[in-house]
């Protein structure tokens, strides 16, 4: 079930929200809970039970860390004091013991989904060398709606009681609701148990404030959707799939219009199922705060799938730092370089595994790992440049606050994330290299590739809206509370012009091939 | 016991044109960002004789060097 399908919005979200509105309060997590097992079983049928091992994975790691701290705050106390320190270290090992289990078992799973195939691939690529080498090969496997967003909510779970930052869950319910609610399950944002669940044990009662703030927001996204993102996809599958029939600017255009097609996509469906959970009182995480107003790749980054970010950061990149094989690295670069490679060399080390690893959790292959690797690439050269700037323009950190300087970084910053997003869409490493060179051979033909003049003008006005809503908001406004303020007239005819607008202008019909959303595919 | 001056210099050194006062903000600005604060982490392990966990890497730990020196104060302690 598609979240700008008929049947999500104008059947199951008014169905959902009728039972969870008139239900009374301790039965909402219920219907919530039913409404997203009925949402995720329609769309996977029998794959279900992949969140439902999850789930109960999760929850019983989580409910032995629980009885093992209760266990240590009742035990200690009674305990003669040679015992204490000894008493505690075995609670510790066996909490670390009961967590390593979980996140193994949940990155089990993920790997041998997602990841055997591209493994086994590898591993006979390696050994063809060698004289009589087997084949491996392993059939795909058909992976779960949501497995990726999923099981990394599950093992931030099992980390987060570990550390103390969430309380465990007394029930399976609850871990379920948690993992399966409908509007972060497809294509996230990834939300955290103890940021989010409050709110759907206990959610405010229905608000007409809710209601209409809800339903503002699943409309914008479905312009960004329908208006923009599905218009140019006709374009830019064109450019990317017949990528040795274009160069120059039709290639260059293609790019971009890729870049605004998943922003306007991705920030939509974000829009789309927050616009969902707000109307039930609930909010999820952002996963976007205007992105392309970054003066950096590293900045652009915390503000692009934002949450992706924060969750490989905190449960990859720091304890990875952190760790003991890392730390006897840094002593080592200590001892035989110097004390700044002890600091810096275990960073990159770690950075470049993080990068790897958002580029290869996009999709089992060389791309991607390349689109992982190439924007670690940028930060790393960035870090290694910066000593030597700073000592041949002493003035840098005075021009970087100035506005035509801020300008200039957001420019460079807008043209590399093109050159990601090439490799990203492209289809390959060597179409990837293919359309680069051809970035430099003019193109003689119409720059109108499947969308007319009509199309384009709508693009360049969705873009401008898009991004000039973008501006407002970089620039603090809250537009939808000053939208709230102003008089019913003014309010109502920004909406009925919203769904006219997407009623007229939107990418649908036998004209148009609008695409699936694309990070449901990862 | 460790000194604001010896704080500074170390951010100094992680953060090359950055000069910071004792109670400047480090975080929210975007002065300091997840890797220097990585590479911040490292050297004060290197330096100090302290431990640094994932649970010590809180945004109040870090907010200006003042916060910084309390935690290691504090993890000096422990």
């Amino acid at each position: 079930m598609s979240y700008n399908s008929f049947m999500y919005l104008f059947v199951f979200l008014v169905v959902a929200w009728l039972l969870w509105a008139f239900a009374p309060q301790k039965w909402r997590p219920g219907v919530l809970l039913g409404a997203s097992l009925v949402f995720y079983f329609a769309s996977t049928k029998r794959y279900i039970v992949y969140i439902l091992l999850a789930a109960a994975i999760a929850w019983g790691v989580g409910l032995l860390l629980g009885r093992l701290d209760a266990l240590q705050v009742d035990t200690r106390p009674v305990l003669p004091p040679d015992r204490r320190k000894p008493f505690k270290k075995e609670v510790a090992a066996l909490k670390k013991m009961a967590v390593t289990g979980g996140v193994v078992a949940m990155a089990g799973i993920l790997l041998f989904v997602k990841y055997l195939p591209f493994g086994a691939r590898v591993l006979s690529q390696l050994l063809e060398s060698l004289p009589g080498s087997p084949v491996f090969t392993v059939p795909a496997l058909v992976q779960p709606m949501g497995l990726s967003f999923f099981t990394l909510m599950a093992i931030s779970y099992m980390v987060d009681v570990y550390r103390g930052s969430c309380k465990a869950a007394g029930q399976y319910w609850q871990v379920l609701l948690f993992l399966s609610f409908w509007p972060h399950v497809v294509e996230g944002p990834f939300d955290r148990y103890g940021a989010l669940f409050p709110a759907l044990l206990d959610p405010p009662p229905p608000s007409y404030r809710n209601l209409t703030f809800g339903i503002q927001r699943i409309v914008w996204g479905l312009f960004k959707k329908m208006v923009i993102a599905d218009r140019a996809n006709m374009y830019v599958k064109a450019t990317f799939d017949d990528w040795t029939q274009y160069s120059g600017a039709a290639t260059a255009l293609g790019v971009l219009l890729y870049t605004l097609q998943l922003y306007a996509e991705f920030s939509g469906c974000m829009d789309i199922v927050c616009g969902s959970a707000e109307l039930f009182g609930v909010h999820p995480a952002e996963n976007f705060r205007q992105p392309f107003f970054s003066a950096s790749v590293g900045e652009f980054w915390r503000r692009w799938h934002i949450t992706l970010g924060a969750w490989l950061r905190e449960y990859v990149f720091q304890p990875l730092i952190l760790s003991k094989p890392m730390q006897k690295f840094a002593r080592l670069c200590r001892d035989k370089v110097s004390p700044a490679a002890a600091r810096q060399w275990p960073v990159w080390a770690g950075l470049g595994i993080t990068w790897a690893l958002i580029g290869l959790w996009h999709g089992a292959g060389w791309l991607y790992l390349l689109y992982g690797l190439y924007y670690f690439a940028l930060q790393w050269l960035g870090e290694l440049a910066e000593p030597a700037l700073l000592r041949l323009l002493p003035n840098l950190p005075a021009w970087r606050r100035t506005r035509p300087y801020r300008l200039w970084q957001v420019l460079r910053t807008f043209v590399l994330v093109n050159f990601g997003m090439l490799i990203f869409r492209s289809n390959g490493v060597r179409a990837a290299l293919d359309m680069l060179r051809s970035l430099a051979v003019p193109y003689e033909g119409s720059l109108l590739i499947k969308l007319d003049a009509r199309d384009m003008a709508v693009l360049v006005v969705g873009a401008l809206i898009l991004f000039g809503v973008d501006w407002l908001h970089h620039r603090g406004h809250q537009l939808r509370s000053e939208l709230a303020a102003r008089p019913l007239a003014l309010r109502w005819a920004v909406y009925i012009g919203a769904v006219l607008s997407i009623m007229i202008f939107g990418a649908y019909g036998d004209h148009y091939d609008p695409a699936a959303f694309i990070y449901a595919q990862f | 016991m460790h000194t604001i001056e010896e704080i500074i210099a170390m951010i100094e050194e992680v953060k090359p044109g950055l000069h910071p006062a004792p109670e400047e903000e480090l975080v929210k600005s975007g002065k300091l960002d997840s890797v220097d604060i990585m590479s911040l982490v490292m050297a004060l392990t290197g330096e100090f004789d302290i431990e640094i966990t994932p649970l010590d890497l809180k945004e109040e730990n870090f907010r200006t060097p003042q916060a910084i020196l309390a935690m290691v104060q504090r993890l000096e302690e422990e």
